[in-house]
């Protein structure tokens, strides 16, 4: 175990999104367009630091039996955070992604790594932990987002809120609605995730060979 | 007994501090947020009616008027949220609705702008949850500018009900929710009108 | 598996000397007057439509098993026949690039991620028509007036580009059964014309491919409770795409229940929604949508309809 391992593992081989599948619902709903999926994964990586970092801390003080408890008030209280300081700050990106920042509280990611990582591991592993599962995360959704931007409106890197229209790459008219609607959203995932696992099976055979 | 007291110390602790710190960061965001809420409706005031120098919000005078007329205590514009009256120099210049009809995907979060003589100035979407690329459409200025200048006394329909305002591409009930607004925004400000309340 | 271990499908329990390409040709030669009619009412591009999703669904079939390296299976004609249908059932003025996305998908996400022919769960052209209206809805609702006009049929006066179900929806004008019998109306490329799927249909039920229990009791569940509803059976079985989902779509071997009072119920299943999208849905047309509705619900219904063992007593609860 070490610290580059820890922070490196998120981003591929245990990727939470491709590999641990989990906080489906926040990938689905806000990977529309890339600026979303990078806000989103800002925002859930800051979460995710900060409640592995504190829970990392007191994982000697929290008994065992009221540790769910616990974990929910770190986690709450850093989301609620995030959610004031964007209002405040980036109300444009707060409103689009609305109602899916105060339910970075339910991501499964963070009460996942705490639960099975930074309660058993130092402060500094679960910073790199955290760190690494955030931009993992981070890279799922902008991977997943570019596609159903291009496809699905047909320009990449659009902020329409902050006015900037994006890179055209086709006319709107042409562009695939579905792929930015929920079922879109579950075949480009599915497919992605296909896509990874035939990857990673054909690196395996050619490294055993 | 003992472990219970325990227990419920430590999570009460735990609790304790991250309200501290959450009353802290709500202390730096808070008027913040206000003043970014106040100034994106004076926004969607401002760009429904043009030339009001200032906004009165008068909904509970104009709802006294909703209760007179309502038919069984149902409110006859139950779209109407808010009513907004606009002034320059103490004279008032029209008036702004707000309004959440429901669209295809959920309640949309709209403003209309009527003049004091009844024609329609602006219409806004504050916020909705419409199908990206069809039903969205109803925040773009093209579509918003269909319903710029029409009358309060003609009904506001899409062309498809034999209206006047034809809707959005694919986008029917969307098109239609807006419109639903601005037909009940334009039969308030005639009954208001009416009433002489302005 | 069910846990008893056996697997419900249609008795005899034989291989029959009919084989999946005799079959599948017999459809495609079925298809043919509703195709010959959508090329005289529509013209060449009509024609054009077909050949693309045709070949789009065999070429996408042919490659990804090629890519997998899994045995090709195009000779037995079944991508070309869910081409074809998907062609049939497409707006004659649709983008053909669109048409072969819609081919490709059927076969790929439809068909070849479920296992392929046998194994999918949904009729893969209706799912090819559905994901082209969930992506390019302007495009998939925008319709054309037959250019052929024959002078025998009533002049009609609501000439429109609007389909008759739409027509009757929005507009509450009702198209004449004569142009909906002959086809003369605005519509998919295969399904305006009554006349030419039911030639198709009684050739595909006298070479005993199709049975009539899902047709009957589909149509026959469109036309009670539409006249329940007040509105005009003769009508609503006529317009729109009922007869040619009916006949080839919702008797598709794989997608469709194999015990026959399965076949009952699927067909009174599919009748049931496609009567509620197309008077209170927001779709103009339900048949697309009723027919995968009920595709997901085929194996749960063979499951309920398994025929009784002979000498079996009925389990008192």
């Amino acid at each position: 175990m070490s610290f580059r391992s820890e922070l490196t593992k998120g981003l591929v081989r245990e990727n939470p999104t491709f590999r641990i599948l989990l906080g489906m619902c926040p990938t689905m709903a806000t990977s529309l367009a890339i600026s979303n999926g990078i806000g989103m994964g800002i925002a859930a990586t800051f979460v995710l630091v900060g409640s592995n970092v504190i829970v990392s801390m007191l994982r000697n003080v929290i008994p065992s039996r009221i540790r769910i408890p616990c974990y929910i008030v770190v986690i709450a209280s850093f989301v609620t955070m995030v959610d004031l300081i964007m209002a405040a700050f980036v109300p444009k990106l707060h409103e689009v992604l609305g109602i899916f920042i105060p339910l970075i509280v339910v991501n499964c990611i963070i009460l996942a790594r705490a639960e099975a990582f930074a309660s058993k591991n130092g402060v500094l592993y679960s910073l790199a932990d955290g760190i690494g599962m955030g931009l993992g995360f981070t890279l799922a959704l902008t991977g997943l987002s570019a596609i159903r931007e291009l496809l699905g409106t047909g320009t990449l890197l659009a902020v329409p809120d902050f006015g900037f229209p994006g890179f055209r790459i086709f006319d709107r008219s042409l562009a695939a609605v579905m792929v930015i609607l929920p079922p879109g959203g579950f075949i480009t995932l599915g497919l992605l995730i296909g896509l990874l696992n035939s990857l990673t099976r054909r690196k395996k055979k050619a490294a055993q060979t | 007994m003992r472990d219970v007291l325990r227990l419920g110390f430590i999570l009460f602790a735990i609790c304790a501090v991250a309200a501290g710190a959450l009353a802290f960061v709500n202390d730096i965001t808070e008027e913040r947020i206000a003043a970014q809420a106040a100034m994106k409706l004076e926004q969607a005031l401002e760009s429904v009616v043009p030339g009001a120098e200032e906004f009165r919000d008068e909904t509970d005078r104009v709802l006294a008027l909703k209760a007179a007329v309502s038919d069984g205590g149902r409110p006859e514009f139950p779209l109407i949220n808010r009513v907004y009256v606009g002034y320059d120099n103490g004279e008032m210049v029209g008036t702004a609705f707000a309004c959440t009809p429901s669209g295809y995907g959920g309640p949309i979060d709209a403003v209309v702008g009527v003049s004091r003589d009844g024609v329609v100035t602006g219409l806004t979407v504050v916020k909705h949850t419409e199908t990206p690329g069809l039903g969205a459409n109803i925040t773009s200025r093209d579509f918003q500018m269909r319903f710029v200048g029409l009358r309060a006394g003609i009904p506001v329909k899409v062309t498809k009900d034999g209206g006047q305002v034809e809707a959005i591409t694919g986008a029917t009930i969307s098109s239609r929710a807006v419109a639903s607004a601005v037909d009940q925004a334009l039969r308030l400000f005639e009954l208001v009108t009416r009433e002489g309340v302005w | 598996m069910d846990g008893t271990g056996l697997i419900v499908s249609s008795s005899p329990h034989q291989r029959a000397a009919v084989s999946t390409p005799v079959i599948m040709s017999d459809v495609i030669l079925a298809l043919m007057p509703a195709a010959l009619a959508g090329v005289w009412f529509f013209g060449l591009r009509a024609l054009a439509m077909m050949v693309v999703c045709v070949a789009a669904a065999v070429g996408t079939e042919a490659g990804l098993e090629k890519l997998m390296k899994k045995p090709v299976t195009i000779e037995d004609y079944s991508a070309a026949v869910a081409g074809f249908l998907l062609a049939l059932v497409l707006p004659p003025d649709l983008p053909l690039w669109m048409g072969a996305i819609g081919a490709a998908f059927a076969m790929a996400i439809a068909k070849f991620i479920f296992g392929g022919l046998g194994q999918n769960i949904f009729n893969p052209a209706l799912i090819g028509r559905a994901v082209l209206l969930a992506s390019w809805p302007v495009f998939m609702t925008r319709w054309r007036w037959p250019i052929f006009q024959a002078p025998w049929i009533p002049d009609f006066d609501a000439v429109s580009s609007a389909t008759p179900l739409a027509l009757w929806k929005l507009n509450g004008i009702k198209t004449p059964y004569l142009n909906l019998f002959l086809g003369n109306v605005a519509g998919s490329i295969g399904e305006t014309s009554a006349l030419a799927i039911l030639v198709g249909a009684a050739y595909l039920l006298w070479r005993g491919h199709i049975s009539w229990r899902i047709p009957v009791s589909f149509i026959g569940t469109v036309a009670v409770l539409t006249a329940l509803f007040g509105q005009d059976p003769v009508f609503h079985v006529l317009a729109g795409g009922l007869l040619l989902g009916a006949f080839f779509m919702a008797t598709d071997y794989v997608t469709s229940p194999v015990t026959p009072k399965g076949q009952i119920v699927f067909g009174v299943g599919c009748g049931v929604l496609t009567v509620f999208i197309r008077l209170y849905g927001g779709y103009p047309e339900g048949v697309c949508y009723a027919i995968l509705i009920m595709n997901a619900a085929a194996a749960l219904i063979d499951r309920l309809t398994v025929p009784r063992k002979f000498g079996e007593v009925k389990k008192v609860a």
